[in-house]
Parts: structure tokens; C-alpha cells; sequence
């Protein structure tokens, strides 16, 4: 069944070829995965992440800002009004002052317990701490203050009645809560605490500390939020009726919006659907789909597929064409011998040129092996399987027309023709397959991926771990096998114009 | 090792192909094929060797029909091909390598010996050699293995005369060790010397077979005699001769006698003054013309 002398006179013929196409496709192979893996997508990906994340936690600052300084403002509000009845009633300030201390604390408590937490909270300290720290009786928290290289505050009771209290208070809430928060937040308990949060979105201490989240930042942050807020919640106040029933309805309807409008996240802002290609990007593995389904699925079998093509036609019609088969078949060469013989050489110069990516592939993501980059030996090793398997049913639809026709013209144009059509309708349907994301996708130009045998290499479902790519190789695979017999058959049975 | 066609038929439409032939070469026998260009030679040849398969009748060689049986009738076939083009190998020496490997030779002294007989220098790049040169390698990768069967499908187009003599040498001294040879051409003069029979094929079909030996040794022969003078001319004419062509203008006459009375010829001439006489050869291109104007003659009294 196998003749020696043909597959040598195969590989004589065609080993340059081999070795050129070989050498360039690692040569391309070699390229993509050293340079895709050497930062760039890492950093093109990791900057929109950053820009998330950020954007999250900001929000997040914000809104604690607003909260901190509402609850600093109310109680310290409270706080007034126990001073003022409790000098109405000793007429002493310093005991004033010492019971509305008292009273203030179990208005805290019941602000904790009317909030549902418990009395012994992180939350509860947190509320706690908040209002005592910013109130400063008697310097107590002094040494707070120094924590953060600030000037201890001192709540000033002497204008407690005077006009213009208010502004006073709420100046003073701001920057206490401020103070408060800043100090909160840049506590390595507190630091901490966040970047455990953030760990699913692949955020380290590391880089969360890169992202500059320093004490006076959040302070200044805070600050102009409260500030911010006040402002405006003054004035869409203004425009409300004080005098309607659903007055205090309307206020908290107001805070709300407000609340929502300062603290949005940077997703929240923006239309839904960047807001999700944002997040697809962020979680996409770049360096997965250029590899898989940029490199093995179209770039990297360009060249195979030419190899392809040229030399299954050189093995059977080219020769029956030129009439050097004659040659080959007067030396009591069987048919069937021929087609063995060659069918072999294509199949094994296939599987040695996948052989080759294989280990250029592995070498490079020896060589890049980055924390971005999720790739891993198996999926490389089934990516470079799955390539020879779309090659091996290539070869077989260009093996099976090289034996029906007698002309090499006949063989490119049909056998060829459909494998670059393939190729083709493979690029054009990477526009809108879903391992794109969605904003630069278009979907119309999914419907190539039905038309193309390429398709049924699965990249996605072998980065996401799943078997559907079995079933598909196996039709590549059942697809290769029909088109050789078809060409053993054909080309036992046909008349040769030797 | 023999050759038999039986009503063998390829069709390929449009009056184009070969029909009904029927041609039996024996062992040892040399046949020659002629025939204008287009006419079914190689349709033939292809057939005997079971690359084509008949539309209907059979080819066999010793006995085997060739289609089914390709692979084992090839072994004992040297074929040289109408339309020479080389696997895909550098050189004139890489090729006849990669064919002593096909054919399981061994030896290659054969093959040197045939190289050093046609001056041929394989270590040329096969797709610079000249068609001359390629003829002479397709010839050598024939004849190396010393088949017993020879399927030669114009195996001169492109030689020299001088190697054209070499060939048709090597092709004799094969004969005479006795191998089948089947050889076609378009032209007569080189197989006269060559064939034991000739077929002529026109059109896809066998119009007629000659026998060298009649041609070569024919019953009757025909000479051109030139008198010096008029008068011994027109008393030629009396002497009963059978006169096939009358030149008057020239004093000449052709005529046509048995071989055996050649003498009788001569003894009557010796009274005449001749200025020239020269024997008309009968050759392969005379008979076929004759015998192809008769039978046409005679198809279209039809």
C-alpha cells in the first residue's frame, strides 16, 4: 500500500516549500505571541479596567462623603439643640455641654439601631466614631487629629445661637467628615478591607495603591462632593413648595437623585450598552482571542492552506496534468499505492508543520508567561490541535479534487477556491462573532460563520474550558476522512491522460 | 509476452477516440503505428497500458486484461511516453535514481551503458533540458529495467539523426533478444527498417496492416529507364513490358516486372543506348498510398 520510492520523490519535491512555509508561519506565530504578550494588550486592557475600577471606587468615596457629612450635619444639629435647652435649663454651659455630650450619644445609638445595626458593629463604631471624632469634646480625640497631621477641630459653642449657626455647622461637618473619611480610608485595616472587595476585578494592594487614593485626595474629594451637594441640594430645595403635604417626601425624593447624580460610577453614566462593552473588554482575555481565534483560526492557517493547496495538487493532478505520473505509474505502482502514498506525505507534513507551531507556541508562552495572560498549555496545545484538524479537512476537500480532475487548473480552482473562500468567510465572520466585543462587532457578518468548516474550530469553548470542541473536531475529522476515500475511489476509477 | 486488442473502443465523443480495434502483437514481434497526429496512437498505447479504461472491447497484455491488471502488466512494460514532462526532481540523474528506485533496479550498469550510448549527460537540470535531452532520459528510464515489452509512442521526436541511429540500434539489438515492441510514429522511414508489420491508423480506427517482408522483398519491381534516342524509346515500347508511367518529353519509362525476370530486363536493354536506369523503390509510404487509393477507389465505386 505504501510506496517508498513516491514519498521520497514527495518530500524531494516539496521539502523547500515545507520548510519555508514552516518556518514563516512560527516565524508569524513566534511574533504575535511575543509581542501581543510583551505589555501592550496587557496595558490596553488593564487601562480600561483601570479606568472602571476607578471610576467605581470614586463613586464610592463620594457617596460616603455625602453620607458622612448628612450624618455629621444632623447630629451636630441635634447636638445645638441639646446645648441650647440644656442652658436653658442648668444656665451652665459646662454642664450643658457634658448632658447634651450624653444625649448626643444616645442619639448616635439610636441612629445605629434605627439604621439595624448592631451596638458593637463595625458599622456602629464606624457612626459613632464619625460623630464623636468630629465633634471633639474637650480635645478627647485629639491625638486623631495628629494621626492624620491635622489641627485638632473644637466644635465652637459660643455663636450656638447666632444667625448664621448653620452655615458655621455645616462648614465645619464638611470638613470634619472629610477629615474623618480621609483618615478612615487611608488605614491599612480600611485599605485592606477594599482591595479584598476589589479582588474579583483583579485588583492587588499593589495596584490599588497605584492608584494614587492618598489621604488628601480622598480629603479633597470629599470635600468638594459635600460641598457640591449642599449647593445643590439648597437649591433644587428653593424650588419646592415648604408649605405642600408631600414636602418631606419631595426632600428625600431630591437627596436621592442627588445622591445618585454626584456618586454615579462611571458605568452607571453611561449608556448601557458601552457601559457592558466596556465591562466585556475589561473581562475579555485579549491575549486569548489573538492567539486563538485571531492567529490559529485565520492569520496562521493563511499560509498552511496555501501549502495545502499547492502541494495536494502537485502530488496527484499536477503530475496527471504534466503526465510525469506516467512515470510513477508504469513501474507497477498501484493506484491505490499512489493515493496512499501521497495522501501519507500530505497528512505528515501537515501534522509535522503543526508540530512545529506547537512548540514555537509553547516556547513563546514559556517566554511571555505573564500574570495577565490566562492561556494555558493545554488550551495552546488544543488551539494548535484544532488548526490540524481544520487543515486535515482542508487538505482532504483539496486531495479529493486533486484526484477527480485531470487538470491542476480544474483542482486549484475548485479544491483552492473553497479553502480560501473558508479562509475568507472566516475573517469576515470574526467581525461579528461574539468573541469580539460588542461595540466594534457587527452582527450581520456573523452569518460567515456559518458558511465556513473553520468554524467548527472552537476556540471559545476550549478558553472556556468546555467539550463542545470535541464533537466539532470529530465532524472536521469524519469530513477529512470522506474526502480521501472520495479521492481514492475517483482516482481509481478515472481515465488517465498518460 | 503478447499484446491483444479485441474490438477495442474508447469513445470520447464527437468522433474522436478509437474504435473497434483489433491488432494482435505476438512475442518477439516489432510493430509499427503510424498515423497523422490526433489519430488514436496514444489513445492506444494508454489503453495497452491501462491508464484508460475501454468503452467497450478489451486490451490485453500476455493474457491479462489491462485495465484491471495495470499495476502487474506495467512490470514487464518500458514505456516512453508521447508527451514527456518529469516528476518534480532537480536533475536528469536524481529522476533516473528515483525510477531504478520504482523499479527496483539494482544495477545500474544497464543504465550508464544507455547513457554513454546517447550521449546524454543526466546531470542536467531537468527543466532546462533540451527536448531532445529529455527524449533520451524518458528513453533511458524505459529501457533500463530491460523489459520485455516495449510501448514506445514516438520515441524519436526531438533526436538528432545521429542519435535517432543510436535508438534505433538499441531498439534492434532488443529485438533481437527478442521483446515485444510497439512503437508509433508519423513517419515511415523509421520503422521500415525497424517493424515486422506496420499498422496505419486514421481517425481511431486500423485502415491497414503491412507486412515488411512484402514490402521489403516485394514481388515485383519497377525501374525508370531514359534512352538517348527517340526511336529506341518508341521500340522499347514494343517489347511487351508493363509500362506503368510514359514521360515521352524525356525518353523515359517506368516499368514494372516480377523480380524473378529481372534478368530478362537487362538481357533486352543491353541492345539498347540508356542513358540512365534507376529502380523506383517500393517503400512503406508507396504501398499505403497504392493500397489506401485502391481501397479508396473501391469505397467510393461503394
Amino acid at each position: 500500500m505504501f510506496s517508498k520510492a513516491l514519498f521520497k520523490q514527495s518530500v524531494k519535491a516539496n521539502y523547500l516549500m515545507w520548510c519555508i512555509i514552516t518556518f514563516a508561519v512560527c516565524f508569524m506565530l513566534a511574533c504575535v505571541m511575543l509581542i501581543s504578550g510583551g505589555g501592550d494588550i496587557a496595558d490596553v486592557k488593564n487601562g480600561v479596567e483601570d479606568t472602571i475600577i476607578k471610576s467605581e471606587i470614586e463613586a464610592n468615596i463620594k457617596g460616603r462623603a455625602i453620607n458622612y457629612y448628612e450624618l455629621d450635619e444632623a447630629a451636630l444639629t441635634e447636638f445645638d439643640n441639646y446645648f441650647i435647652e440644656e442652658y436653658a435649663k442648668s444656665g451652665n454651659a459646662e454642664t450643658a455641654y457634658a448632658t447634651a455630650v450624653g444625649r448626643l450619644k444616645q442619639y448616635a445609638d439610636a441612629v445605629i439601631s434605627g439604621k439595624g445595626y448592631s451596638a458593637d458593629s463595625d458599622e456602629a463604631m464606624e457612626i459613632t466614631g464619625l460623630i464623636f471624632y468630629t465633634l471633639n469634646p474637650k480635645g478627647a480625640y485629639n491625638n486623631f487629629y495628629a494621626s492624620v497631621n491635622e489641627t485638632p477641630l473644637t466644635y465652637d459653642m459660643s455663636s450656638v445661637t447666632s444667625a448664621d449657626r448653620a452655615d458655621y455647622r455645616k462648614g465645619y461637618c464638611k470638613n470634619a467628615s472629610a477629615i474623618f473619611l480621609a483618615g478612615n480610608m487611608c488605614s491599612e485595616e480600611n485599605i485592606d478591607k477594599m482591595v479584598k472587595q476589589l479582588e474579583d476585578f483583579g485588583v492587588t494592594k499593589d495596584k490599588y495603591l497605584s492608584f494614587g487614593y492618598s489621604y488628601s485626595f480622598i480629603k479633597h474629594l470629599a470635600n468638594t462632593t459635600s460641598l457640591t451637594y449642599d449647593t445643590r441640594l439648597e437649591y433644587e430645595l428653593d424650588g419646592l413648595d415648604k408649605n405642600s403635604p408631600d414636602y418631606d417626601e419631595k426632600v428625600s425624593e431630591v437627596k436621592l437623585s442627588l445622591v445618585g447624580d454626584i456618586t454615579g460610577g462611571f458605568l452607571a453614566s453611561l449608556p448601557e450598552e458601552v457601559a457592558e462593552a466596556l465591562q466585556e473588554v475589561g473581562s475579555a482575555d485579549l491575549y486569548n482571542l489573538i492567539v486563538g481565534s485571531i492567529f490559529y483560526k485565520m492569520a496562521g492557517l493563511l499560509l498552511p492552506i496555501i501549502y495545502v493547496i499547492m502541494v495536494s495538487n502537485s502530488l496527484i493532478a499536477g503530475q496527471v496534468d504534466s503526465g510525469s505520473m506516467a512515470y510513477v505509474l508504469s513501474t507497477s505502482t498501484k493506484r491505490d499505492e499512489v493515493t496512499f502514498t501521497q495522501a501519507a506525505f500530505l497528512i505528515l507534513s501537515i501534522s509535522a508543520m503543526m508540530l512545529m507551531t506547537t512548540l514555537t507556541s509553547v516556547i513563546c508562552l514559556a517566554i511571555v508567561s505573564s500574570p495577565d495572560i490566562t492561556l494555558t498549555y493545554g488550551q495552546l496545545i488544543l488551539m494548535n490541535l484544532g488548526a490540524f484538524m481544520v487543515l486535515l479537512a482542508i487538505s482532504g476537500l483539496c486531495f479529493m479534487t486533486s484526484c477527480i480532475f485531470n487538470r491542476s487548473k480544474k483542482a486549484m480552482a475548485i479544491g483552492g477556491g473553497l479553502s480560501m473562500f473558508f479562509l475568507v468567510a472566516t475573517m469576515l465572520g470574526l467581525f461579528g462573532s461574539p468573541v469580539l466585543p460588542s461595540v466594534i462587532r457587527l452582527s450581520a457578518l456573523n452569518f460567515f460563520n456559518y458558511v465556513t468548516i473553520i468554524s467548527l474550530f472552537d476556540t471559545i469553548s476550549i478558553i472556556e474550558g468546555t467539550l463542545a470542541f470535541l464533537w466539532k473536531f470529530a465532524i472536521l475529522l469524519v469530513m477529512a476522512g470522506v474526502c480521501y476515500a472520495v479521492g481514492f475511489v475517483k482516482f481509481r476509477k478515472k481515465d488517465l491522460p498518460l | 509476452m503478447s499484446i491483444k486488442l479485441t474490438n477495442l473502443t474508447k469513445d470520447y465523443g464527437s468522433g474522436r477516440g478509437i474504435f473497434d480495434l483489433d491488432l494482435e502483437i505476438n512475442e518477439g514481434e516489432t510493430v509499427g503505428f503510424v498515423g497523422t497526429n490526433g489519430s488514436g496512437k496514444t489513445t492506444t498505447i494508454r489503453s495497452i497500458l491501462g491508464f484508460i479504461k475501454p468503452t467497450s472491447g478489451t486490451a490485453e497484455v500476455n493474457g491479462l486484461e489491462s485495465w484491471r491488471h495495470s499495476s502487474e502488466i506495467v512490470k514487464n512494460i518500458g514505456y516512453v511516453p508521447g508527451e514527456i514532462a518529469f516528476p518534480d526532481l532537480s536533475t536528469g540523474t536524481a529522476f533516473l535514481k528515483s525510477q531504478a528506485e520504482f523499479l527496483s533496479v539494482k544495477d545500474m550498469t544497464r543504465c550508464d551503458e544507455l547513457i554513454k550510448r546517447l550521449q546524454l549527460d543526466p546531470r542536467a537540470n531537468l527543466k532546462r533540458m533540451s527536448k531532445g535531452m529529455k527524449q533520451k532520459t524518458a528513453i533511458v528510464a524505459a529501457f533500463m529495467s530491460s523489459p520485455d515489452i516495449y510501448l514506445l509512442d514516438e520515441p524519436t521526436t526531438g533526436l538528432d539523426p545521429l542519435m535517432r541511429d543510436s535508438f534505433l540500434d538499441i531498439v534492434r539489438e532488443e529485438q533481437k533478444k527478442g521483446k515485444t515492441v510497439l512503437m508509433s510514429s508519423h513517419m515511415f522511414e523509421e520503422l521500415e527498417p525497424l517493424c515486422d508489420r506496420v499498422a496505419l491508423i486514421s481517425d481511431g480506427k486500423i485502415v491497414d496492416i503491412a507486412d515488411m517482408k512484402k514490402i521489403r522483398k516485394p514481388e515485383t519491381r519497377e525501374y525508370k529507364i531514359e534512352f538517348f534516342k527517340k526511336t529506341e524509346y518508341q521500340n522499347f515500347k514494343k517489347e511487351g513490358f508493363l509500362i506503368v508511367r510514359d514521360q515521352p518529353e524525356y525518353n523515359q519509362l517506368t516499368v514494372r516486372i516480377d523480380s524473378k525476370d529481372i534478368n530478362t530486363l537487362f538481357n533486352k536493354l543491353t541492345a539498347y543506348g540508356v542513358r540512365l536506369i534507376a529502380e523506383v523503390k517500393y517503400n512503406l509510404e508507396k504501398y499505403f498510398k497504392t493500397n489506401l487509393n485502391i481501397k479508396g477507389e473501391k469505397d467510393n465505386v461503394q
